[in-house]
């Protein structure tokens, strides 16, 4: 039982939709939840992703999300320019920053290879990884952080052995965190220890 | 352990049903097509989230409903109550593009199936398990791996890491063959990109260095190392433990058939898979062996498009006095065969977990003869038991005394449940 709404309305409900984790009912209660707000509230919600859509642009240097290019991290003069701790995601960026015992500095990949997915190494940001290597001679150690779903293993595996010929010395994160844990929801503790007990590849 | 409750909800022919069960020999009966096997599925659901008769969750569900719900509570032999249930929910019930299953354990919600498994244990017996050793090698696999998994959880994650790993290796070596078929220069499609979710800016300068740059080429066999080490890893936890197993496996067996016969016929099985392998070599080295047939036999895999070898086309020989039982044995023996490993399941399950697993005999009674019978009961003497059967009298053979019959002279308590159209009536 379809239910029938103004052409607005629909294109509204229609966009939360596309959201993940909001399915149709989620979509139609946010879209009159919006809808019920003064002008004010609601017009600040289209401003605010309008601003973050024109302004967050990829680090040129580590490829993470920032307002600044290179970003904070990438321009600080206190972090350890010979260690590069590589990501799936922004997100463990802030994980890693969180636990605040890592000072290098980071690359993110923006996903993990999934033939299932058709996406390939290409896909993700390694020929950027590749390219920041040949530059930075300063680089002495990559850490891989992956997550440690199969596809992240498959993904730290694949970077060893694109690295294993320039000599980098290769890292993983291993020891503490469960299997299929995603490294968002590891607890501090657990990532420090994995941090420490990391194993060359 | 002992079934104390059953309850269904859109369960196959079952709007709604409650019954509540003691210790003893269960039997329902009724005219075919009434539902009788439709409980004994319910209940055998609740050890695996699969049906004895089917893969599809859409032909539980009741017609014209979007979603079944099967629970058992249950008393262990530890002496702890325990409750389980399996819900599976239709997509379009949910607003959404997939269905939904719902487990969960003592009230508590459980995600991950593995978490199920091993809890509530049941065997079943059906006409349908005639096909382990009559049909085709995925029956038995599904024998062995329903077997390993009630006992080890770790083999469960085991099989459900492999099948993933699988998928995706299979996925690679498609891609593979089509690149090679497309020589290469086709342009990928960048829009699906898991980099960058809209942001066009790559870094300005660098952008065209970039799409210049190539990643260092490897060899397919390179390409699909990076799977096939954790698939290998995977394959070798699953092969090791079905090796182990199936020695077991076969012995108690062999033991049950004499047993049950009465004769010196020979029940052995036999694990095939790729050779060189055996149960007295260590998971690693049949991992660096499984891996290095998988990286040999990765051309041959890409012009497939799959994966030719290992745990997912393995097969289980199931030989009598050394021959094929599938070709060679009679319609009896096989029958015979059959309940000898159904025999030797139940009994591992009970060594391994020190829980009596509960057994299910759906429409198997009136096949066998009195001997047989007998020797059964004999066995399962302090097991819970569920059985089907079309008739009373026809069950009993016009026996005078249907308890003696069905218990095989053993003191077991006996009841008695009239299915019809859906409906279940103690008697
Ligand atoms: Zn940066």
């Amino acid at each position: 039982m379809a239910m029938r709404f103004s052409p607005a309305i629909t294109r509204l409900i229609a966009e939360l939709n596309k959201l993940p984790g909001i399915g149709a009912k989620t979509a139609q209660r946010l879209a009159f939840h919006i809808l019920a707000q003064d002008n004010e509230q609601a017009l600040a919600l289209a401003d605010a992703i309008r601003d973050a859509k024109q302004d967050v642009t990829l680090c040129s240097e580590c490829c993470n999300l920032t307002e600044d290019d290179p970003c904070d991290i990438c321009r600080s003069q206190n972090r350890d320019r010979s260690v590069v701790c590589v990501v799936e995601n922004p997100r463990d960026v802030s994980v890693m920053e969180r636990v605040q015992n890592f000072d290098g500095l980071y690359h993110v990949l923006h996903g993990a290879i999934s033939p299932m997915e058709d996406i390939g190494p290409e896909d993700i940001k390694l020929r950027e990884l590749l390219q920041r290597l040949q530059q930075h001679q300063e680089i002495e150690e990559i850490i891989l952080a992956m997550n440690p779903s199969i596809e992240g293993e498959a993904t730290a595996l694949y970077i060893a052995r694109l690295l294993h010929k320039t000599g980098i010395k290769t890292t993983q994160l291993s020891h503490g965190i469960p299997m299929g844990a995603d490294l968002e929801y590891a607890d501090a503790e657990t990532l420090s220890r994995a941090l420490k007990n990391r194993q060359e590849l | 352990m002992r079934l104390t409750s059953l309850k269904l909800t859109n369960f196959r022919n079952y709007g709604k049903l409650e019954l509540s069960f003691e210790d003893g020999i269960h039997v329902f009966y009724g005219d075919n097509a009434q539902g009788k096997t439709n409980l004994l599925e319910a209940i055998f659901l609740c050890t695996c989230a699969r049906s004895h008769r089917t893969g599809r969750d859409e032909e539980l569900i009741l017609h014209g409903e979007n979603f079944y719900k099967s629970e058992v509570e249950f008393l262990t032999d530890r002496g702890l109550e325990e409750k389980v249930s399996f819900a599976y929910i239709q997509a379009e019930a949910l607003n959404s593009s997939r269905s939904l299953r719902k487990m969960s354990y003592n009230d508590i919600e459980v995600s991950n199936i593995s978490e199920m498994i091993g809890l509530f244990h049941a065997v079943i017996f059906a006409p349908e398990d005639l096909q382990i050793v009559k049909g085709g090698p995925g029956g038995r696999r599904r024998f062995l791996d329903l077997l390993i998994s009630q006992i080890s959880r770790p083999y469960f994650r085991a099989l459900q890491r492999y099948s993933h790993l699988l998928s995706q290796r299979n996925s690679l070596l498609k891609i593979i063959r089509e690149r090679g078929s497309a020589n290469r220069s086709s342009s990928k499609r960048t829009d699906m990109a898991a980099g960058g979710p809209g942001l066009a800016t790559e870094a300005k300068d660098t952008a065209d260095d970039i799409e210049t740059l190539e990643l260092p080429p490897m060899t397919i066999q390179e390409e699909l190392s990076v799977w096939d080490r954790s698939l290998a890893a995977e394959a070798a936890h699953i092969l090791k433990q079905r090796l182990d197993y199936v020695e077991q496996i076969s012995n108690s067996a062999s033991l049950s058939l004499a047993y049950l016969t009465d004769s010196n016929e020979e029940l052995s099985l036999k694990y095939k898979g790729i050779g060189g392998i055996s149960h007295l070599q260590s998971e690693g080295e049949i991992a660096a062996i499984f891996y290095a047939r998988l990286q040999r036999s990765a051309e041959d895999d890409v012009f497939r498009g799959s994966t030719s070898l290992g745990p997912h086309r393995d097969d289980l020989e199931v030989n009598l006095n050394e021959y094929p039982a599938r070709t060679y044995a009679s319609q009896g023996q096989q029958r015979s065969l059959v309940l000898s490993l159904k025999i030797a399941e139940l009994l591992l399950l009970r060594e391994r977990t020190g829980e009596r697993p509960i057994l299910l005999l759906d429409d198997v009674m009136s096949e066998l003869d009195s001997k047989r019978r007998e020797r059964l009961l004999e066995i399962v003497k302090d097991h819970q038991v569920f059985m089907t059967g079309t008739d009373k009298e026809h069950m009993f053979e016009n026996n005078d005394d249907p308890t003696q019959f069905l218990t095989g002279g053993q003191e077991r308590s006996m009841y008695f449940y009239y299915v019809k159209a859906g409906s279940v009536t103690p008697v």
